[in-house]
């Protein structure tokens, strides 16, 4: 069915219907010629044959009136009848050579007029003997008598031959009519067929030919439309079409391509040549380059290119191409061009920014680290110095003295803990640790033998499921599991033992950005402690952030900070859910 | 160890405070030492490299330090078959990983690192001196390079 109506609409059928209807047609022009020239004949031959019979009529008519004078001639002797006779002769005469020459293709008839001439002689010879002889047959009957029956004698046979010749010519006219009678009938009935089925081809070609000017219409109208959105996507778009005929080096440029290219259409026809002209001069080389490639490659790599508009504007540009072979073979190059400009500037500005960040990222950390760890020698002398003087000179001083130093002291140990933790958090923003594929369970080990102090004095309970194997930096991972099993310790409540459950899974999660799912390793930390309200789940892991008073627990607000870099190391995700009174949850989620 | 009458020790470290520290402790310890310290790399190579010169059974050696550092004299000891026999304990308040692998790649005993409490140091440096080295350096290994208290 598909393929009917492809075929009832396609142009074949078209070129097809036509040339069987003009086949047609000559068949029928030539078989209404063939018909009417039969016509033509049979009318000249019926034509003839009356010509023919009536010549012979006439004829006859002459015989009989010499006939007939002679006779008077005879009886009356009367000598102006002489000269009729010979004017009868000659008319005789003159008939029988139009007949002869009438029926000069027909042998029989030519036959009977041989032997019409040869009795019309005879009878001359008789007439001219009655002329001569008038005063003889005056005197002998009998020899009138006989030159009277000689003359019936012949004009009998005349008579006879003249019957024959007429009745050749009706049989004759006969056999035509008959013939033409037959070619009459199925002509007309042939010709009207040939015609119908002619008229049928005719009104289904003009229906293909309808059907194919609709859709062409339709087509145009599409094309005029995605012509027109092409028109507007190009200017929307900031870019311009272009293509070239390889083979006759025919360029065409789009309108939006001279605006590009900043000039008036009107006035630069389309052209590499002219193209050339407004490309930037350190680039001109690469694009010739480029453009001779066309000339026998496929598949044309893009080239990001400047422009220098009439008015000394630099433009970046973009231009990617293809070639594609036409039906009928020709060779064309067709493509884009886009002005990236805005895109170029953007990209360096985002290029220096990112330069100027990471420069200040650097800076940060190398001050932070330098910080940390130049801190540290004085720190430590201060602290060697307060336990020097606890050693040597505890006696000397007064209760007062005594108080003031272990202030010193704790404030000392503070500072030691704050310059630990930030040296920490500096080493966690490090990038270029190695990762190593470990199993967890160690890490949790060493971590665990870390706290155990802590550990056996809370009386705390730990309850872990067997964790997986990982690629990892391993002291990272450990350090988190400090971090976070240290602080269910540190926070737990003071009439109840802790107990914290470490849990790990593996999960699938949609990833909204690329749309596919990704496995993680879910690992839950979930403790009985003292725990915080909700609304703090994320503040807990801003640097120096702290819920509590250093009265109520230590601690520098650096721990869960340095607990998510260590996450976002790992390409992972860490998110607390805290209960108030009831405990914490940390859940952290590692990429497998 | 019995037949020798003093264990000689040297510490070279820039820091004066360090230093009396260090002699401190020693003088508390009780021990049968004698205690040389140089005020740099420089001045401790100088030292070193005398013909007559007696070589400490134990070098702690600051790492960061004006005109030779630490890292420098290491190589330079490392490099002289003379001073094979000395222990070097590398002496210093960083306890960066990158410190301590190097140091061990280029062939230090032992990692110390500075303790902010006097007796902390003090049991530290006796350890240290009385450790067996032979013992130590055979087994030695990146884990139990660095001291730890």
């Amino acid at each position: 069915m598909i393929f009917k109506k492809r075929f009832y609409n396609s142009p074949l059928f078209l070129v097809i219907t036509f040339v069987v209807s003009v086949a047609m047609m000559f068949f029928i022009s030539g078989i209404t010629f063939k018909h009417i020239s039969s016509l033509n004949k049979t009318r000249e031959a019926v034509l003839h044959s009356y010509e023919v019979t009536l010549e012979i009529e006439k004829l006859f008519t002459s015989v009989k009136d010499l006939e007939i004078e002679r006779r008077n001639f005879l009886l009356t002797g009367d000598n102006n009848l002489v000269e009729k006779l010979n004017k009868s002769k000659l008319g005789i005469v003159k008939s029988i050579n139009s007949i002869n020459d009438l029926v000069v293709d027909n042998k029989i008839q030519t036959d009977h007029i041989v032997k019409i001439r040869h009795l019309c002689t005879s009878k001359f010879a008789i007439v001219n003997k009655a002329i001569i002889d008038v005063e003889k047959f005056k005197k002998d009957r009998e020899l009138l008598r006989n030159n009277l029956l000689q003359g019936k004698l012949i004009m009998d046979s005349i008579q006879i031959h003249v019957d024959q010749m007429i009745a050749l010519e009706d049989q004759l006219l006969k056999k035509r009519h008959e013939a033409d009678q037959e070619i009459q009938s199925y002509t007309p009935l042939f010709i009207y067929l040939t015609l119908l089925v002619t008229l049928t081809l005719i009104v289904l070609s003009f229906i293909g030919f309808i059907k194919s000017y609709q859709s062409l219409k339709s087509t145009h109208e599409q094309l005029l439309l995605s012509n027109e959105s092409n028109r507007l996507g190009e200017f929307i778009g900031n870019y311009g079409n272009w293509s070239c005929n390889l083979d006759k080096n025919e360029w065409y440029f789009s309108a939006n391509l001279y605006t590009i290219l900043g000039v008036d259409p009107n006035f630069v026809k389309p052209n590499f040549e002219n193209l050339l002209h407004y490309i930037h001069p350190d680039d001109k080389e690469r694009v010739k380059e480029v453009v001779a490639e066309y000339q026998n490659k496929t598949s044309i790599p893009d080239i990001t290119y400047r422009i220098v508009t009439p008015d000394r504007t630099v433009k970046h540009v973009r231009s990617a191409g293809k070639m594609i072979t036409t039906e009928t073979g020709s060779r064309l190059i067709v493509g884009s061009t886009i002005d990236v400009t805005q895109d170029h500037l953007k990209n360096d500005e985002l290029e220096q920014q990112n330069r100027e960040l990471e420069n200040s990222n650097r800076e940060l950390s190398a001050f932070n680290y330098v910080a940390s760890h130049d801190l540290q020698e004085p720190l430590r002398k201060i602290q060697t110095f307060i336990s020097r003087l606890e050693d040597k000179e505890k006696d000397e001083l007064s209760e007062n003295g005594l108080q003031y130093l272990d202030r010193i002291k704790v404030a000392a140990g503070r500072m030691r803990a704050l310059i630990d933790d930030l040296l920490q958090f500096s080493r966690a923003n490090k990038s270029e640790q190695v990762f190593e594929l470990t199993d967890l369970n160690v890490l949790m080990e060493n971590a665990l033998s870390e706290l155990n102090q802590a550990v056996e004095e809370k009386q705390a309970t730990l309850d872990i499921t067997p964790l997986p194997k990982l690629s990892v930096i391993p002291f990272q991972i450990q350090q988190l599991f400090i971090n976070i099993i240290g602080n269910s310790l540190k926070y737990a409540k003071t009439d109840t033992p802790p107990v914290i459950t470490i849990t790990s899974e593996i999960v699938k999660k949609l990833n909204p950005v690329k749309n596919t799912t990704e496995t993680f390793h879910r690992l839950v930390f979930k403790d009985n402690g003292i725990g915080f309200e909700p609304e703090f789940n994320t503040k807990v892991f801003e640097l120096f952030n702290r819920l509590h008073s250093r009265e109520e627990y230590s601690g520098t607000g650096i721990g869960l900070a340095i607990c998510k870099k260590i996450v976002e190391n790992h390409k992972g995700s860490i998110q607390a859910h805290g209960i108030l009174n009831e405990g914490v949850e940390i859940e952290i989620l590692l990429p497998v | 160890m019995l037949q020798k009458e003093y264990i000689h020790i040297a510490l070279a470290d820039d820091d004066e405070d360090d230093r009396l520290f260090f002699t401190d402790a020693f003088s508390e310890l009780k021990m049968k030492t004698k205690v040389d310290t140089f005020k740099d790399g420089h001045e401790l190579m100088l030292y070193l490299n005398q013909e007559d010169a007696i070589l400490p059974q134990v070098l702690f050696l600051d790492l960061n330090m004006p005109r030779k550092n630490g890292m420098e004299c290491l190589q330079e000891i490392k490099a002289n078959p003379r001073f094979d026999s000395m222990a070097i304990a590398i002496y210093s308040t960083s306890s960066s990983e990158e410190h301590i692998e190097e140091t061990f790649v280029l062939g230090a005993n032992i990692y110390i690192k500075k303790p902010s409490d006097f007796n902390a140091l003090k049991k530290v440096l006796s350890d240290v001196v009385t450790l067996n080295w032979q013992y130590h350096t055979s087994g030695l290994n990146k884990d139990n390079f660095l001291l730890r208290m």
